[in-house]
């Protein structure tokens, strides 16, 4: 295990201007909790590459979501910023930050949350949507995904009579719709049996080998730290340690498309629990 | 995000909690319907009463009659002339009415009749339903009331209209060459139209009734003025000769302040309807906030902007406003028409007359339809405002 500031080093080294995707420089937060504030998260400093697989792990309670959430842009840092491409995000207005996060990244939680009033096919649609498409090119584009993963008969269904299995794919396409460079994820298969979290991080591996999307991957499960470019191991608030998979890892330029993974080979196993 | 979208989503809703939804647009249609059919009331009852202004000369005519108390000047063809002087007076025509009864073959009854010039009948803007005017103030024809139509049983088609014989009670007053009490008979006079009134009586041309009677002295004249603005003056003029005068405006104004507060009160009615619909509508959005904060959520988390979450709260209360001001609109004028129909079936099987007392006017329809938006916009914007104040992190991390 090599220590937090050398790897950062280590990084730091590799980079130039161009292959920077997020850099989180020395962020403190605060939470008040009655009338004390207690430190979440302590001076962390995270320089992320263009096309790398982060996994983030530690124990619970460690501030694991709480980084993500000031990387995607939801929690802002008592003290330090977050640059996506170079721009300080939460110099920005709550809007506008919005505008800007929303069109380079997206959010996999562990929970998947609905518009229960909206079915499958339109609540993968509702980023399209909200991103000012048409509601015909929305539910074509959502169609193809369903497509995608072979799931075009839940389209109609309501998503929260699904498994839990089937709603997490739901909540992958959705998350993928507006075909975003940063994916990240909060526990997204903590609530899944062994067969859905590999299909998943599978999925996450392919997003990140061949449409060398960045991904960034909060997980308590030990079985897929090989899939990451870098491990990064937290321990109440701070980096504790981070193991670096590929010390040679040469940043990347997305590719393709979402829908391209089937050319890449995307293989679906209908399985009983699909039902 | 589209705001047509954005209303899909709101009617999305609204469909995925039926019963609520029809329960709370129920509530505003009963609001709106209410005060719908309770205004459509006041007006109807004040149309019936104000449509017997016929045309817009009507309130450019007054009446000169004789007081009760025979204190008032005589009309006579003297006087015509000096009113007829008088600035601002077009013309000024007088007539005579006469207790009278009539033979139709052997069928005899007590009537009036009404000695007037074709210029008379004119002003006094009676309608004939069926048949014609006399041609000449001396011809030999008459028109009668469809009142005494009624009771003569005289046929509807003009050919089988009969000739009656009047024999007609003079009067000192009015001819005091007569001996008073004589029953002066004139015969043979031709039914050639029938007007719109429910009391019987016959409508004789002037100069043939006057080439029996020696008539001096008339019982009314009507007065048309040049400029219906300065009747009031003239009005007043007219006064100071010493005569008597009635005019339909009088009552006109009456009937508008009378119904004015009428409605009022009617209002009044429909608006604590409408305060009741106006709360649950106002409870269904702010439940619906409560249950929708994890659904902000999502659509703050997908990008949504402040605006989007804005929108879709006050879309859904206008379309609850909306729907329910329609339907009230369509419900409050189906309830009057349905009282309407009600009435007058009973009216007429007990030989009443049929009437329209239900009356929405466009204006109406059109202040109900902005005022459903209005409402649908006031009622969203507290739930509206509370929705886009919602932080994402609050709405989704913790369940
Ligand atoms: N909004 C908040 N207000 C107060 N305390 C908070 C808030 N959000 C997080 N915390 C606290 O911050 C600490 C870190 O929380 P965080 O959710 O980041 O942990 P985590 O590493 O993701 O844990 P887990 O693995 O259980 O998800 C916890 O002690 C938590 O109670
Ligand atoms: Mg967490």
């Amino acid at each position: 295990m090599i220590n937090n500031k050398i790897s950062d080093n280590v990084v730091l080294g590799r980079m130039d201007s161009h292959n920077l995707i997020i850099q989180v420089g020395n962020i403190d937060k605060d939470f008040e909790v009655a009338t004390e504030y207690i430190k979440v998260l302590h001076n962390i400093t995270l320089t992320i590459l263009e096309g790398e697989f982060i996994i983030i792990t530690g124990p619970s309670g460690c501030g694991k979501s709480t980084l993500l959430h000031t990387i995607s842009g939801w929690e802002e840092p008592t003290f330090g910023n977050v640059l996506l491409f170079g721009e300080d995000i939460y110099a920005k207005d709550e809007e506008e930050r919005a505008i800007f996060c929303n069109k380079k990244m997206t959010m996999v939680s562990q929970k998947s949350y609905w518009v229960n009033s909206l079915n499958v096919l339109e609540n993968i649609a509702l980023p399209y949507l909200i991103s000012g498409y048409n509601k015909k090119e929305a539910s074509k584009k959502a169609m193809q995904l369903l497509n995608l993963l072979e799931l075009e008969e839940l389209a109609y269904y309501k998503p929260a009579d699904l498994s839990g299995g089937q709603q997490q794919r739901i909540n992958l396409l959705r998350a993928l719709i507006n075909n975003p460079d940063i994916v990240l994820a909060d526990e997204p298969t903590g609530n899944l049996d062994s067969l859905n979290t590999t299909f998943v991080m599978d999925l996450f591996q392919k997003i990140n080998k061949d449409l060398k999307r960045t991904v960034i991957v909060v997980t308590h499960n030990p079985n897929f730290l090989d899939f990451a470019t870098r491990v990064i191991i937290m321990k109440d608030g701070r980096i504790a340690d981070t193991i670096l998979n590929e010390p040679n890892f040469v940043s990347t330029k997305p590719v393709g498309d979402i829908l391209d993974l089937k050319k890449h080979g995307l293989k679906i196993e209908k399985k009983d629990w699909l039902k | 995000m589209k705001i047509s979208q954005i209303f899909f989503l709101s009617l999305k809703n609204l469909a995925d909690r039926k019963i609520r939804s029809i329960l709370t647009i129920s509530g505003v249609c009963i609001g709106f319907g209410f005060i719908v059919y309770l205004l459509s009331l006041g007006y109807g009852v004040e149309k019936l009463t104000t449509d017997q202004i016929s045309s817009p000369d009507t309130l450019s005519i007054f009446e000169i009659s004789l007081s009760e108390d025979g204190e008032s000047r005589a009309i006579d063809d003297k006087n015509i002339a000096e009113i007829g002087n008088i600035n601002n007076v077009e013309h000024v025509e007088a007539a005579a009415i006469l207790p009278a009864s009539i033979n139709v073959g052997p069928v005899k009854n007590d009537t009036i009749v009404k000695a007037y010039t074709r210029k008379f009948f004119e002003l006094e803007e009676l309608k004939i339903i069926n048949g014609r005017l006399f041609i000449e103030d001396d011809s030999r024809e008459v028109l009668i009331t469809k009142g005494l139509q009624k009771i003569l049983n005289i046929s509807d088609n003009e050919s089988f209209f009969p000739a009656l014989d009047v024999k007609i009670m003079t009067n000192l007053a009015l001819s005091p060459t007569n001996e008073s009490d004589d029953l002066i008979l004139i015969k043979s006079l031709k039914v050639v139209g029938i007007i719109e009134d429910d009391s019987p009586s016959v409508i004789v041309p002037f100069k043939t009734v006057r080439s029996s009677i020696d008539l001096v002295n008339y019982n009314v004249a009507r007065v048309k003025v040049i400029d219906a603005n300065n009747l009031t003056e003239t009005r007043r003029q007219v006064e100071k000769l010493g005569f008597s005068t009635n005019y339909i405006g009088d009552t006109v104004s009456q009937i508008k302040s009378f119904f004015n507060i009428f409605r009022f009160i009617l209002m009044g009615f429909g608006i604590i309807a409408m305060i009741v619909a106006l709360l649950g509508m106002f409870n269904t959005l702010t439940v619906s906030l409560l249950e929708r904060t994890q659904e902000i959520g999502v659509m703050k988390s997908l990008g949504a902007k402040r605006k989007t979450i804005w929108w879709l709260f006050i879309s859904e209360s206008l379309i609850i406003g909306f729907l329910g001001g329609v339907l009230g609109i369509i419900m409050g004028n189906i309830a009057g028409k349905a009282t309407n129909t009600i009435f007058n079936f009973y009216a007429l099987q007990n030989g009443g007359r049929a009437v329209d007392f239900f009356y929405t006017p466009i204006y109406l329809v059109l202040v109900m339809l902005i005022l459903s938006i209005l409402v649908g916009l006031i009622t969203g914007l507290y739930p509206a405002k509370r929705a886009v104040k919602i932080k994402l992190l609050d709405a989704i991390k913790y369940e």
